[in-house]
This record gives structure tokens, C-alpha cells and sequence, in this order.
């Protein structure tokens, strides 16, 4: 089996992976939606008590069993459980089929802007409706994305993923800290400053602050999607696993910080007013990056140069997390006695066909198939994450922090505090999260929320995981049956 | 465990077999006079008026289609101003609209009311043609009488597409027609929290599938996207009042001061009484809102005629709200070239969101810092205290990780 050829590339891919879209546009509106300096405390609260800890879990397993989130759970928790694996492993194949849609309008308008497309009397709005109703465009942009990342995860470990990862991370953040710079050199940025970073404190007192920032986190820091499992079966046996998790969770925190600096003090410099700025905040994901944002970057002299980095930046940290979605759903069909070749053929050409539906039903100018899956899946991995503590309560927790985690090789030591993590908070945090989630899916739709064809109902959600976990658990022999070690 | 999970996978799959509640009327609250007037204009009637007008006046009125219904009917605005067929960019451009809902008679009779109004007084030698023709030769104005001429012709609230169930069959739901089109405006569409039954397909405020879905909401969108209006009148019926902008939020506009500005002076005219739209009850996805939000227009809703006119009125009711609003639309367009001076910010309603985030005083600037510092402190400094330790103890190790 192939080994990282350095420390620094384990360190680089696990950090790409968890860099991704998420710290670029998602978090910048999240924190500043939600209280600024309050909901980053709560972040970096969940960064601690869920997705390090998990990572830490993950990270041990991995290198431990040696096989992908199928193999770990069928060796590690028993023949009964593969089929939690087979749910990590689907739950992140599902999301990157829609990733790479999103992935593709981000090569689009990286093209866009190098291209000349965006200027000051480019009418973003348009621009983007056009493209998001035009479905060769989109179709064809999801297939180089998906191209793209396949080529990488077909190069294998060291050809592949490592370079690419060296290369691309130390750029990305280059290229965030050039588009953080020129952001604070605004005028005006500083009320952007003001907005992210003061807390407003009466946002602790909220709990959608809390399971907001927890969502975000885990999402952000690609915690239970099985990535790390993944990427510690190719751990050299003396490799550490507890500070790779800290450098993983910390690293992403610090892009989303820098990604935070540079969108939101744009956003209050360059808006006409205050209000503009609230106004564009509070508008979804996807018109902030791809209508507002494309826009007021052009209001500036040389602002055209910082689209191009934002949005090469963007396919960057978009594509290391792509990567590594494929690498962990072709480790399991190399568990199960496929070629690497193989494998990566046969799950980018599912990850494309599957991908269709989110590239193409658009209801007006809103891609509905796509948020029906982000909102379904997207929150699907904290699931993934309690079946990890699962895996880890039936050894034992303090045995397993014993045998797996502090194993000699770790440069530093995990304590207790661990335990207690993985025994009262996970749970904890799990139930409150969940209940939240289905409360929102609820009450948001109180005439449709049974109604599964609602796209963002309770329904929806409810039939796709209990039909997705029924078919694996039927399935729970089969798919454990094949397991090569 | 069997068990449980059985029982988990019948309550799932049993939840959507629950019949939807039966659709309830959102306006239940108001009285509804449906009776047919046989003297209101019908689709047909307006369309043969308008074209007369635009025939006889050809040198200040243009009339053209801004978009085709799902019944076929175009969406008619007129165009009045001099030189009606070029784009005069000096000239500042104000929009009037009626019939969103169709069913709401006096919000085209208005306008159909005001174009041949100002066609007759354009010619006339008089104080009142003195002032037509400045507001004429001066600006642009654009009336759209029936946004929604399917639902006039039907009589109802909302157009008359069959809405489709979302997902890739897009089969239509059973005996459901129709979206409330001002509720169907892409700005903050689809988040009253919680939610009244505009979600509900049967509603007679149903917002629609997604944000501009509908034919006539989309031509607005475009015909709105190629001007620059600065004012704009959105007329319904009834409750004699002038709503501003916000309809989905209690938090008041950043104009505040200058929309209630204006539409005081409207008052002074037609006597209605102003609010804000959110205080009446709270909408998402309604045109003024857009208009507002969106594309910076002053942005008002008017109210036509009191509770007991209703939506359908006797004519000489009509004629009355007519001749006042003649007034009210000229006061729109009179002010538009310098709207209350200048754009008012008022610093103190941005957001509640924000009190206080953005005042300069020391401890704001204080506090921004003691944050700064401590979460890049925690990031940053435990990032490179990892890095410092793995740099370390890899020259520790560095022979054996290299076999």
C-alpha cells in the first residue's frame, strides 16, 4: 500500500480537505449573521469539543485498521456495523455529487473573470441567471470539475493527492490573505472589522447560535465524513495522529477566519450603504459570491485581480475537498478488491450522472434539486459522527484513547478531558443538534412539512436517511462480506 | 432493537400519507364583495383603450408588451413622456402598477384613468395642462394597469397557471391554480418566520414555487431591470393606506425618514393613512419590497378606498379614488428628479441587528480589538505551536520516517 511520502503532505491534504467552500462563503455569512464575535466563540467551542476530538477518533481508526470507513467499522466495531461505513462512505459520495456542481460554477466564473467577463457594468444578477438557467454550461463545468478531480485521485496517493495538496494549500492561503489584505485596505473596512468581530452577546443566549456554529464546524472541518479515516490508512506506522488533528481543525478555522476578513470587509467597503452591506448579508450563499460579491469587487480599480484570486482560490479549496471525497469511497472498492484505476473510473462517472439532477432542475433562478440534497445530506454527517463515538464506546473509550490514540508514536498526549468529550457531549451535543434540525425542517413549513416533495420539509429528509440506512443495514452483510484486508 | 427500528421506519414512511390541511383563505379576515360590475373595464376593454390613446397621442405615448401571460394576454405598459420611443436618460423614470391581484378592480381603473387623463390635458390650455406637460416633457413614467390580466379576467387574486408540485415529475396539484404574485418578488422571499400559509399551494396568497417563477412577475423583473425607476406606486385594494417598505420585517427601512417624508405629501392628498407595510401584517416576496431592496426605488404600496368599498366598488366610488389619485400620481412623478433632497441614512435604524456595532467610540474599537486578538490568538497561535511541535519532533524521528 502506498505511504504519504512526508508528514507535510498528510498534514496539507487532510487541511484541503477540510478547507473547502465552506470556509470561503458559508462561514463569513454565518458568523455574521449570528452574533459576530459570539457565534465565533461558540465555534471555536464546537472546534474542541466536536470536531477535534472526532478527528483525533477518526484519525486512530484509520491507521489502527488500515482499511476505509467500511473496513474500520466491520474490523473495529464488528461484522453487524459495516453498515455505518457504507453510510459515512455514502453520505460523503452524495454530497460531492453536488459539490461538484458548485465546484463548477466556480471554475465558470474563475473563467469569467480572467476572461474579462466582469466589469464594472457587468449586471451580476443577470449574469448569474443566465448562467444558472442554462444546463449545457452547468453540465459541462461539473464535468471538468469532475475530470479535474478524478485525475488527481486516479494519480494515487503520492502522484496525486500529495502534490496537490502541497501545492494548492500554501497557494490558497496566499491567495486569501492577498484578498484579506486588500479588503482591509478599504476604506471603510473597519466597520466590516466591527460587524465580524464584536460580539453581540444576547446571540450566546439563542440556541440557534449554538447549533449553527456546531453544523458549521463539523461541516466546515469534513469531521464524520470518513476523510480522515481515509487518509490514516496511508500513515506511516510511526506516524502521529492527535497533533495532525489539532493542525487539521485549527488550520481550518484559521483559512475561515482569513476567507471571513476578506468577504465581509469587501462587502461593508464597497456596498453603497450599511444597509446595502445587512441587505447582501442576509441573502443566500450563492447570490453573496456569485452576484454581490462578482459585483463589488469591480467597483475598485484592481478589484478585478482580487475576483480572479477569490475565485481561483475558491476552485482550490473547492477542489482539495473533492479530492478527497473520492478518495474515500474508492479506498472502500479497493478494500473490496477493485484497482485504484477502477474504482476512480467508476465513481466519477456516478459522481457526474448523479450529480445531473443538482446540475440541472433550476426552479427560477434557484437550483432547488441541489438545496433539496445540501439541506438533506449536508447535515447528514453528524450521524457519521456519532456512529464513530459508537464504534469507539463499544471498545471501551478510555481503552481506546490507551491503545489507539496515545500509542507512543503522537507527539502529544490526549487526556481525559477526551473521554468525557466522547461520552457526554457527543451525545449531548448530537440530540440537541438533531432536535433543532427537525424543529427548523418542521416549523418552517407548517402547511408542508410532511409533504416529501417540499424540498426543504421534514419529509424529504426523513425518507432519504431511513431509506439510505434501511438499504444498508439490508445490505450490512453483503457489504462487509468482501472486505479485503 | 429490531423493533424500534421498525417502528422509527413506520412513523417515517406513514408521515407523508397524512392529508394536507384544507387550504385556508389568508384574507379570510377581510369582507369580500364578489360581485360583477358590468361598467369596470374588462382585460379587452382596457387593451382597445390604450391603444386608442397610443394611436391619438402617438408624440407622448407609446405602448408596448412587457411579457405574455399563461392565458395569452399581454402585460400592457404605457409609456408617457416625450419623445415616447427613445430611452431619455436625464429624464428620471417612475412606474405605476395595478392589478397585482386581480380581483382588486379600483387598482386599474386608477391608471387606466390617469393615462387618458393626461393624454386630454397634455393639449389643454389650462393650469392643470401647465402641469401635465412639465411632469410630461420632464420625466418618464411607465403604468402597468393589470400585472395580472388573467386574474382580472377571472376575477381572483392570483394568476391562473396550475401550480406543479416541486421535483423532477412536476406533476400539478389537484384543482390548484395560481400565485399570489405579490408575494412571488426575489427579495426575502420565503422567510416569514414562523411562516403563514403562503407555502401552501391552495392559499390565496401562495407565494410560488420559488422566487420569480411566474410569467408576469418575471417581466416585471426584467422591464424593472432595464430602467432606472426612482419612485414607484403599486396599487391594491382596500383600507385607505400608504404602506412603505419593509413588508418582512417590523425593522424599518434605512430611508425611514424619507419614505414617511413622501408619503406624507401623498396623504396631504388622498388622506390615507401611512405605514409601514409590516405593521398592517407581514409579507415576504411582495414587489415593493424588491423594488426597494433590490433595485432602490421608493417603493410604495397604495391602498385603494376604505373597508367598505371593498375590491369591487359602485363607479362612482371609482371615479372619486380616480380623481384624487390623478393627483398623487402627478406628486410621484413631480418630486422623483430630487426625492426629499437627498437619500437619508438614519444611523440609529440600520439594524438591530447592529445598534452600537458601528459607532466610533473607544470601546467599540476595544472590544473589536480584545476579539481580534483573542480568536486569531487561539487559531493562529495554537496553529503554530502544532507546527513548531511537529517541526521538532520530525528531526527527532527524521531517520526512521524516511524508510
Amino acid at each position: 500500500m502506498e505511504i504519504w511520502k512526508s508528514r507535510w503532505g498528510l498534514i496539507f491534504a487532510t487541511m484541503g480537505a477540510a478547507i473547502g467552500l465552506g470556509n470561503i462563503w458559508r462561514f463569513p455569512k454565518e458568523a455574521a449573521a449570528n452574533g459576530g464575535g459570539a457565534f465565533m466563540i461558540a465555534y471555536l467551542v464546537f472546534l474542541f469539543s466536536w470536531s477535534i476530538p472526532l478527528l483525533i477518533a477518526e484519525f486512530s481508526l484509520g491507521k489502527k485498521v488500515r482499511l476505509g470507513t467500511i473496513g474500520v467499522f466491520k474490523v473495529f466495531a464488528g461484522k453487524k456495523y459495516a453498515f455505518m461505513g457504507a453510510w459515512m462512505m455514502l453520505v460523503s459520495v452524495i454530497v460531492s455529487f453536488y459539490y461538484a456542481v458548485i465546484m463548477g460554477w466556480v471554475i465558470r466564473y474563475f473563467t469569467v473573470a480572467v476572461t474579462g467577463g466582469l466589469h464594472a457594468d457587468t449586471d451580476t444578477s443577470a449574469l448569474w441567471a443566465d448562467f444558472i438557467t442554462s444546463p449545457a454550461q452547468i453540465v459541462f463545468f461539473q464535468f471538468v470539475a469532475v475530470g479535474i478531480s478524478a485525475y488527481v485521485v486516479y494519480k494515487g496517493i503520492r502522484k496525486g493527492i500529495e502534490i496537490v495538496n502541497k501545492i494548492l494549500i500554501p497557494m490558497l492561503f496566499v491567495l486569501l490573505f492577498v484578498a484579506a489584505i486588500w479588503a482591509l485596505s478599504l476604506p471603510g473596512a473597519i466597520n466590516g472589522l466591527k460587524f465580524l468581530f464584536i460580539p453581540r452577546w444576547e446571540y450566546l443566549g439563542s440556541a440557534e447560535t449554538w447549533v449553527r456554529a456546531l453544523a458549521q464546524s463539523a461541516w466546515s472541518c469534513s469531521a464524520g465524513f470518513g476523510m480522515a479515516i481515509t487518509y490514516a490508512v496511508y500513515m506511516n506506522k510511526k506516524e502521529d495522529t492527535s497533533l495532525n488533528a489539532f493542525i487539521t481543525g485549527l488550520g481550518d478555522a484559521a483559512a475561515a477566519l482569513i476567507a471571513g476578513i476578506a468577504v465581509i470587509c469587501t462587502v461593508f467597503a464597497l456596498s453603497a450603504s450599511t444597509g446595502e452591506a445587512l441587505g447582501i448579508l442576509e441573502e443566500g450563499d450563492t447570490s453573496l459570491a456569485f452576484v454581490h460579491l462578482a459585483r463589488l469587487f469591480t467597483q475598485m480599480p484592481g478589484g478585478i485581480f482580487i475576483a480572479i484570486i477569490f475565485f481561483l482560490a475558491m476552485a482550490f479549496a473547492a477542489l482539495t475537498s473533492m479530492i478527497s471525497g473520492f478518495e474515500i469511497a474508492v479506498r472502500n472498492f479497493m478494500d473490496h478488491g477493485w484497482s485504484r484505476h477502477k474504482s476512480v473510473t467508476f465513481i466519477s462517472i456516478v459522481t457526474f450522472l448523479l450529480g445531473l439532477p443538482s446540475a440541472i432542475i433550476v426552479s427560477g433562478n434557484s437550483p432547488v434539486f441541489l438545496n433539496n440534497q445540501d439541506h438533506v445530506w449536508g447535515t447528514a454527517l453528524i450521524i457519521s459522527g456519532l456512529f464513530v463515538a459508537f464504534a469507539v464506546w463499544k471498545h471501551g473509550v478510555s481503552r481506546f484513547r490507551d491503545e489507539l490514540i496515545n500509542t507512543g508514536y503522537n507527539d502529544i498526549r490526549i487526556g481525559a478531558w477526551w473521554d468525557f468529550v466522547i461520552i457526554v457531549l457527543f451525545p449531548l451535543q448530537f440530540i440537541v443538534l438533531m432536535l433543532w434540525y427537525f424543529h427548523q425542517s418542521i416549523s418552517m413549513h407548517p402547511g408542508t412539512w410532511f409533504n416529501p416533495l417540499e424540498p426543504t420539509g421534514f419529509a424529504t429528509i426523513a425518507i432519504q436517511w431511513v431509506a439510505v440506512i434501511l438499504a444498508l443495514i439490508m445490505l450490512n452483510n453483503w457489504i462487509g462480506k468482501k472486505i479485503i484486508k | 432493537m429490531k423493533q424500534v427500528f421498525a417502528l422509527i421506519i413506520i412513523i417515517c414512511f406513514s408521515l407523508p400519507l397524512i392529508p394536507p390541511a384544507s387550504p385556508v383563505d389568508a384574507q379570510a379576515h377581510y369582507t369580500m364583495v364578489i360581485e360583477q360590475q358590468s361598467t369596470y373595464h374588462s382585460y379587452e376593454d382596457m387593451t382597445a383603450e390604450l391603444m386608442n390613446a397610443a394611436k391619438n397621442a402617438p408624440d407622448i405615448v407609446s405602448l408596448f408588451s412587457i411579457g405574455t401571460t399563461y392565458e395569452g394576454r399581454e402585460i400592457w405598459v404605457v409609456k408617457i413622456s416625450d419623445n415616447p420611443n427613445t430611452d431619455e436618460p436625464d429624464e428620471p423614470d417612475v412606474l405605476y402598477m395595478g392589478a397585482h391581484h386581480g380581483n382588486e378592480k379600483p387598482s386599474y381603473e386608477v391608471l387606466i384613468y390617469f393615462v387618458n387623463y393626461v393624454v386630454e390635458k397634455y393639449y389643454e390650455n389650462s393650469k392643470e395642462g401647465n402641469r401635465v406637460r412639465y411632469v410630461v416633457n420632464n420625466r418618464e413614467m411607465y403604468i402597468v394597469p393589470m400585472v395580472n390580466p388573467d386574474g382580472v379576467n377571472a376575477d381572483e387574486r392570483k394568476n391562473r397557471e396550475p401550480n406543479y408540485m416541486p421535483g423532477p415529475m412536476h406533476n400539478p396539484y389537484p384543482n390548484c391554480y395560481g400565485v399570489d404574485l405579490n408575494r412571488n418578488y426575489d427579495y426575502m422571499w420565503n422567510i416569514i418566520y414562523p411562516p403563514s400559509d403562503t407555502a401552501n399551494p391552495y392559499s390565496n396568497t401562495y407565494q410560488g414555487e420559488s422566487a420569480f417563477c411566474e410569467l408576469e412577475t418575471q417581466a416585471v423583473r426584467d422591464f424593472v431591470g432595464s430602467h432606472d425607476f426612482v419612485i414607484s406606486l403599486s396599487y391594491h385594494t382596500y383600507s385607505e393606506l400608504i404602506l412603505y417598505p419593509w413588508g418582512y420585517t417590523p425593522r424599518p427601512p434605512e430611508d425611514e425618514a424619507l419614505f414617511i417624508d413622501i408619503a406624507n405629501g401623498i396623504s396631504a392628498i388622498n388622506g390615507y393613512e401611512v405605514m409601514q407595510a409590516s405593521e398592517l401584517y407581514l409579507t415576504s416576496g411582495d414587489a415593493c419590497d424588491w423594488l426597494y431592496g433590490e433595485k432602490n426605488v421608493l417603493a410604495y404600496t397604495i391602498e385603494l378606498g376604505s373597508s367598505e368599498d371593498g375590491h369591487n366598488p359602485p363607479m362612482d366610488r371609482v371615479l372619486n379614488m380616480s380623481e384624487t389619485h390623478v393627483y398623487v400620481n402627478l406628486y410621484a412623478a413631480e418630486i422623483a428628479d430630487n426625492p426629499g433632497g437627498e437619500w437619508v441614512l438614519r444611523e440609529e435604524e440600520i439594524s438591530e441587528k447592529a445598534e452600537g456595532i458601528f459607532e466610533d467610540t473607544p470601546t467599540s474599537f476595544a472590544m473589536m480589538a480584545v476579539m481580534i486578538v483573542a480568536i486569531f490568538g487561539i487559531t493562529y497561535g495554537g496553529l503554530f505551536k502544532c507546527f513548531r511541535i511537529a517541526i521538532k519532533s520530525e528531526g527527532k524521528k527524521h531517520g526512521d520516517m524516511e524508510k
